[in-house]
């Protein structure tokens, strides 16, 4: 993987625990609905950016230094309105990575970038200065000088998605996968108009997630000054509501991190990204 | 007055969704629907759609759709975004074509509703939303929604927007 990613994370979780996504990872499709009998096709980008939504880093494909293959295994899963899921091959664009997609149902697809865990440990060196390690613990214990102190060891899994209509809106390829931080969508993600309330609940691993701060932001931060993130908080029972006082392409972020079961990680880091479609009334 | 018969002798042909009536005034509502004169070029036709809903915005019938008629023109439909998203994404192609027309040219068209749903069955007096949509290719959008109170007879005129208006409504 790229030094950049590897050093932006791992700043994030030495700065603040509550913010861990350092970079931010999206999709976007160049249709969120399109219309029509026959078979559409849509372009689809991946980046790693904050520059919402202007590309910065490829994500996916090949890219020069990728040692550990992040991103030769970072791919495009699309589950179709039927349910089945199939995997596309993202070609890189040093900026962002890009793959086409035929919509050969009608209904509802889910667009979804995955790519491998990220597995480090973070330390103390003998200064006491925070550093981390491209490593599980053993590994880290094995190499790290007898200074090393504070291992603390950490899996980070991503679900990166977007969400695709073609003719009517579907929900077989929105059902909960019981796996990771995902969002259980009770208003359409395809179906989101300013000044109507979306409404949604959070998972973790299929349970739900309590007083999860979900943050949003509009696109084209580029052109303001103010980001005007907005903060959405989960209820006690996981559920959270936005209404959108404006239309344009919304990229919806949570993460959050628990004690791990895996022998040798510490903590387990999922972080989540949606990239929403609102439409002007 | 011959002329506003001649349009809706017209146009009656091209709504087919609607049971015409023969006399003016068997129409539940009736609109009298401006599509402006554009000084642009190119001039593409905008799509345009007249539909009612309930006052929970459930949809009832597509009074009016007016979309391209060449095969393909069905990936446009989603423009009429509101409309897309009640009506013309649930619907199959038969029954769109059904009430579907072609596009027009910039004119004043006259409208008419028999107070049917679009299976056919007496709509209610009651509070219902009259919705107006018209979007337009290298151009603008514009959407129009108005509640009008079926069973007290009642007329309003919707100020002109850029895309459509001004549309005259006269309902009972």
């Amino acid at each position: 993987m790229k030094q950049w990613l590897k050093v932006g994370i791992a700043l994030g979780l030495s700065l603040s625990m509550q913010q861990l996504q350092a970079h931010s990872r999206w999709v976007v499709p160049s249709h969120a609905s399109v219309s029509g009998e026959k078979t559409t096709y849509i372009s689809v980008d991946a980046s790693i950016s904050n520059d919402i939504f202007h590309p910065d880093k490829a994500y996916g494909g090949e890219v020069a230094n990728d040692d550990d293959g992040f991103h030769k295994n970072t791919k495009l899963i699309s589950t179709a309105p039927d349910g089945k899921t199939s995997t596309h091959p993202l070609t890189s664009f040093h900026r962002k990575s890009s793959a086409s997609l035929a919509l050969e149902q009608s209904g509802t697809y889910r667009l979804q970038i995955e790519s491998p865990d990220l597995l480090f440990t973070m330390y103390k060196n003998e200064k006491g200065e925070r550093r981390r390690f491209w490593g599980d613990k053993a590994t880290a214990q094995k190499e790290l000088p007898e200074t090393a102190t504070d291992l603390k060891t950490m899996q980070v899994n991503s679900r990166v998605e977007t969400y695709v209509t073609r003719n009517n809106v579907s929900t077989e390829a929105l059902k909960a996968t019981g796996k990771g931080l995902e969002i259980i969508w009770k208003t359409h993600p395809n179906d989101l108009f300013v000044g109507e309330t979306v409404e949604f609940s959070t998972q973790l691993n299929g349970k739900p997630v309590a007083d999860l701060e979900l943050k949003l932001v509009r696109g084209n931060t580029r052109y303001r000054n103010d980001r005007s993130e907005k903060i959405i908080t989960s209820d006690k029972d996981g559920n959270a509501s936005i209404t959108f006082d404006q239309a344009g392409l919304f990229l919806l972020e949570a993460s959050k991190r628990e004690p791990s079961k895996t022998d040798g990680i510490d903590l387990d880091v999922s972080i989540f990204s949606a990239t929403l479609e609102v439409n002007p009334q | 007055m011959l002329f506003k018969y001649k349009k809706i002798a017209l146009y009656a042909g091209l709504l087919a969704c609607i049971a015409m009536p023969t006399h003016a005034n068997e129409a539940v509502i009736e609109l009298e629907l401006t599509q402006p004169k554009l000084d642009t070029s190119p001039y593409h036709r905008p799509y345009v759609a007249v539909w009612l809903e309930t006052n929970k915005r459930k949809p009832i019938t597509t009074i009016a759709l007016w979309v391209g008629q060449r095969e393909g023109d069905d990936k446009w439909f989603k423009d009429l975004r509101q409309w897309w998203r009640k009506i013309g994404r649930k619907a199959d192609k038969p029954t769109m074509d059904a009430y579907s027309g072609a596009t027009r040219l910039p004119d004043t068209y006259s409208l008419q509703w028999d107070g049917k749903d679009s299976q056919g069955n007496a709509v209610p007096a009651g509070e219902y939303l009259l919705n107006i949509e018209a979007s337009r290719e290298d151009g603008g959008r514009d959407y129009i929604r108005q509640k009008i109170t079926l069973g007290q007879a009642g007329n309003i005129t919707l100020p002109a927007k850029p895309e459509i208006g001004p549309i005259t409504v006269k309902w009972k």
